[in-house]
């Protein structure tokens, strides 16, 4: 038997419950009152820890990556989990791993809290770090996403854009970190392709909440900035397939048939028009991105089926189907109407 | 004992404020010409509504102030307004000062009216800007109809056109509810 102190034991209940090993229930206690926990820790207490932050980070990536999918493997195309098919990196986890687990339990985060500082090194901590800022969501607090170690993580921002972009006016420049995701760990970014597909969608849903105009804009300029850096990036190395979530969290927002009101359904319309139309072309911003993103299945189309990139061609027009160009078509008329004069009309006829 | 004075102060606070605010849509053409024809049969549709044309824009100024411009390259539409307005408010008080603070207590009690004033003149600049805001909203409602009006003659002037290209036009009639048909011997 493994024997711990008190404060020991907080730790690694916190792992467990971040990384849904268990004990989920009690992440909510955790992270809202500030526990006595701090360094030196036995040894038996860190090898625990270790064992459970590699394994649980793991075991969370293979939950997050969902049913099997097709994947683009090297040169072939094959159905079935990621791990089945591309080499798995191996994790490396450092101090600010430690630090960021330390910083979840030694204050309130549903209050007020210090900032997080530095920034994940490792592949381990970059996957912890993402895995942390879900539970951070269920919080309800934008003060914790101010710290650096969020703000300056290309990972975060491409899973968590809406809640970073309410602290700044622009997106740090991240296409190159991008590229090395994709090049270096291209088994990580297919798992997280049901996780992106997920988050986008809830980012969109959630923007018929959104009241304020200045709040609709920056998420608006955000969500644009993060896309065309993926897109540059997916482009750069030749992974089109990685753009699929946008196409399937947009093929799922658009089957019910929404119209443009349902994107600016809460917005306030009492301040200036100006205002009010930035932020309804901002409220259209991922749609007009799929103008963009639809260069990728214009190219596709065009590939023979002799030609080398047949096979990755073909995977990206089977994850282009199910939004189709009908749905980019609907998407277009969405944005145009967003962008038109009878949207301030239709807000005098409101007030009206 | 100390003795209290009352000492009159005066504030005043004086600003030229812009106010403004605008849209911009862009304009549904069909292709149904070359673009260059297109914008010049608009170009003729604006003209005849009161616009003014000059190096590809039209502009009209409304009586209320309100700015229309139509970019024909660039097939957008802007309807701006921009007003000057000048705030003026000033104020005289009576207050009582303790004859020690007789100074620093007349400077503290400017200080606080003058405060005062310039939290009065943000409140008048925002209820200015709001009825600038009323303004152009209630002008978008006739903007919107005349817009599309505007493209709909557009259109039906590009498509007769056309069809004069493609034969001989025997028959145009067109509907109340905004329809046209052609006939056309090829």
């Amino acid at each position: 038997m493994i024997v711990v102190s008190r404060a020991e034991s907080k730790l690694l209940q916190l792992v467990q419950a971040l990384l849904g090993i268990r004990g989920e229930d009690s992440l909510p206690m955790l992270l809202n009152q500030a526990q006595q926990v701090a360094p030196p820790f036995s040894p038996a207490a860190i090898d625990l820890l270790k064992d459970y932050v590699s394994k649980g980070v793991v075991m969370a990536m293979a939950r997050a990556s969902g049913q099997p999918v097709e994947y683009r493997a090297q040169d072939s195309v094959a159905r079935s989990y990621w791990w089945q098919q591309l080499p798995a990196p191996p994790l490396h986890f450092s101090r600010a791993s430690m630090e960021l687990l330390l910083w979840l339990l030694q204050q309130p985060l549903g209050h007020m809290c210090a900032l997080l500082d530095g920034s994940a090194a490792g592949l381990g901590d970059e996957l912890l770090l993402c895995f942390t800022a879900y539970c951070l969501l269920s919080l309800r607090n934008p003060r914790p996403w101010r710290s650096p170690m969020l703000m300056d993580n290309a990972l975060c921002w491409l899973l968590f854009a809406d809640q970073l972009a309410m602290h700044t006016d622009s997106v740090p420049d991240f296409t190159q970190d991008y590229i090395q995701w994709i090049e270096r760990y291209p088994a990580i970014v297919s798992a997280l392709q049901q996780s992106l597909r997920l988050r986008w969608l809830a980012m969109e849903k959630a923007k018929s909440q959104i009241q304020q105009c200045s709040q609709m804009i920056r998420l608006g300029r955000a969500q644009q900035q993060v896309l065309q850096q993926w897109l540059d990036a997916v482009r750069a190395t030749q992974r089109a397939d990685l753009a699929g979530f946008v196409f399937s969290s947009t093929a799922r927002l658009l089957a019910p048939g929404p119209d443009s009101r349902f994107w600016i359904e809460s917005l306030d319309d009492t301040g200036g028009l100006s205002e009010h139309q930035q932020a309804c072309d901002a409220a259209g911003a991922v749609l007009q991105c799929l103008n963009n993103y639809h260069t990728l299945v214009e190219e596709a189309r065009q590939c023979r089926f002799f030609d080398a990139e047949y096979d990755a061609s073909q995977l990206l027009l089977r994850l282009w189907q199910p939004l189709g160009d009908d749905g980019l078509q609907r998407a277009q008329a969405i944005v145009k109407h967003l962008g038109a004069l009878d949207v301030a009309v239709e807000t005098i006829h409101r007030e009206n | 004992m100390s003795r209290a004075y009352r000492i009159s102060i005066a504030e005043s606070v004086r600003r030229q404020v812009e106010l403004a605010d605008g849209v911009q849509s862009t304009l549904e053409l069909l292709p149904i010409l070359a673009p260059q024809r297109m914008q010049e049969i608009l170009a003729g549709e604006l003209s005849a509504a009161g616009f003014d044309i000059q190096d590809g824009v039209a502009v009209r100024r409304e009586e209320d102030g309100v700015d229309i411009q139509v970019d024909l390259k660039k097939a957008t539409v802007t309807a701006r307004i921009v007003k000057q307005e000048s705030i003026e408010i000033d104020e005289q008080r009576t207050v009582r000062v303790e004859e020690e603070h007789l100074e620093e207590g007349t400077a503290a009690h400017k200080h606080k009216l003058k405060q005062q004033l310039e939290r009065q003149a943000d409140q008048t600049q925002k209820r200015l800007q709001q009825e600038v805001t009323e303004q152009l909203k209630k002008k978008l409602l006739d903007l919107q109809h005349e817009i599309d009006q505007l493209v709909n003659r557009t259109t039906a002037a590009a498509l007769k056109e056309k069809a004069a290209q493609l034969g001989e036009i025997e028959d145009i009639s067109e509907g109340a509810d905004g329809s046209l048909t052609i006939k056309v011997r090829v």
